[in-house]
């Protein structure tokens, strides 16, 4: 009986004997052949039919969120300590500069409390209907992948936490994304420098509506703005509200460069300083609205 | 062709660490861990490419394939778009060995030219799907930061690999 490397079938007939052969010899480009073709397989699935994917990443995120969890603590201490050492070494500064913001914001809080109860009162003599508030789901950062054509992050609310797909992402600062896939106790945000993403914005002053692309790198492009658009550096960007999927007024950054037409944003949020992140749920908030 | 690299491994090291160290830069490259820098080191390319060419004996193809689809499913890039990648990587190492081995600086050398040619593939294969310009500067900054910390990523593994377990 003819040895072939480590075979354990013994084949007699000798047209299968040459096939066995061969099949050994070229055995590493066969299985490199096949699992390519599969990768290119499921490349084109996972592009056409977006759904299967989702579940394949769903699945996943399932399986290892708390191997994520656990194992993203020890960066999370490090960029923590890090901070906290900036902090120190620039204490005076930062408590100067917050006993400054502090005093601003009470001023501001008189000025809302007035202007509440002015709004209050004209409501009431206009007859206007209440919108109800809706209820949010805040997570923190648990995964953002230092990919270069990728721009995504995970959090650490799911289904449970009241999480759902297409949700607007925010912070204090202004826009993140939209949530994309939601396993039990995770989450995916499509940031708004991803290729994928697409949101309708406003340039304010000039009321133009545009939409903001995304396009893997740091300062996405505006988009579709009117033929003679006056936009110039500086200028403001919010959400417009279009689409339903994003409430309007959010600020989303300003305009940074105008060049040959093409315009470059800065976002209102360092999309890779976030910590924590807030999604406004399509639900509404029972709680708020019990109590209004 | 006599083989000039510095050091060589063992024929057979055992799978465990070859998991163990693919699957943990795998984690890696998805944490925020060098936030200071403006790019991104990548490490389960560089783990991937030193597995590949010192222990294809104990490397089989579906831990590959399986680490790619992790990499994708975490990440959230395309199913298969990572897969794909390490296994054109895997191809070109395993089979060129020789080439790649015939001195220190060609294994330094090639993982540049090798990292090159797949960001440009991935770069294409997105472009073409995607039907637009995908921005190229910031992936090949990021290889350029890879490739510079390859020697200490060789440094680790050889020390992986030295230890009982």
């Amino acid at each position: 009986m003819e040895n072939r490397g480590s075979s354990r079938f013994h084949v007699r007939k000798p047209f299968l004997r040459k096939i066995n052969a061969t099949f050994h010899n070229y055995r590493n480009l066969i299985l490199l052949g096949f699992f390519c073709c599969l990768s290119i397989f499921s490349l084109v699935v996972s592009y056409t039919d977006f759904e299967m994917s989702r579940n394949v990443r769903v699945l996943v995120m399932d399986m290892t969120d708390s191997l994520v969890e656990a194992a993203g603590a020890p960066t999370r201490a490090v960029n923590t300590l890090m901070e906290g050492a900036q902090d120190w070494a620039l204490a005076y500064q930062k408590v100067e500069d917050l006993t400054q913001e502090n005093k601003e914001l009470r001023e501001h809080l008189a000025r809302m409390r007035i202007f509440r109860e002015e709004n209050k009162s004209l409501k009431k003599l206009l007859k206007v209907t209440e919108r109800h508030p809706r209820k949010i789901v805040s997570g923190k950062v648990i995964l953002y992948p230092g990919r270069p054509f990728i721009k995504s992050m995970l959090i650490d609310s799911g289904v449970e936490e009241g999480m759902e797909p297409h949700l607007p992402v925010i912070t204090a600062e202004g826009l993140v994304g939209r949530t994309l896939e939601v396993a039990d106790h995770t989450t995916r945000v499509l940031l708004l420098t991803d290729l994928n993403s697409k949101i309708p914005v406003i340039v304010k002053p000039l009321n133009e509506q545009a939409i903001l692309v995304g396009d893997n790198t740091e300062m996405p492009t505006l988009k579709y703005l009117p033929y003679e658009s006056k936009i110039q550096p500086g200028h403001i960007i919010e959400t417009s509200g279009r689409g339903g999927v994003f409430p309007a007024g959010v600020l989303v950054g300003i305009v940074e460069s105008v060049n040959d037409g093409k315009v470059k944003i800065k976002t209102a949020v360092d999309l890779e300083a976030v910590s924590f992140v807030t999604a406004v749920s399509s639900s509404l908030d029972p709680q708020m609205t019990n109590s209004g | 062709m006599k083989l000039t690299s510095s050091f060589t491994l063992n024929r057979q090291v055992p799978q465990l660490k070859i998991w163990i160290t693919l699957f943990g830069a795998i984690l890696l490259d998805q944490f925020h861990v060098f936030r200071f820098l403006p790019i991104e080191p990548l490490f389960a390319m560089p783990v991937l490419y030193f597995w590949s060419l010192y222990a294809r004996d104990s490397f089989p193809i579906y831990i590959v394939f399986l680490a790619g689809i992790f990499d994708d499913a975490l990440s959230g890039a395309l199913l298969g778009q990572s897969a794909l990648k390490f296994l054109v990587l895997y191809g070109i190492v395993t089979n060129q060995r020789k080439l790649i081995l015939f001195g220190r600086n060609t294994v330094w050398a090639m993982f540049f030219i090798l990292m090159m040619g797949l960001t440009l593939l991935e770069w294409a294969i997105l472009s073409l799907f995607y039907g637009r310009y995908v921005g190229i500067m910031d992936p090949f900054i990021g290889i350029l930061v890879s490739g510079l910390l390859y020697p200490l990523v060789q440094r680790g593994l050889r020390w992986i690999n030295q230890l009982n377990f």
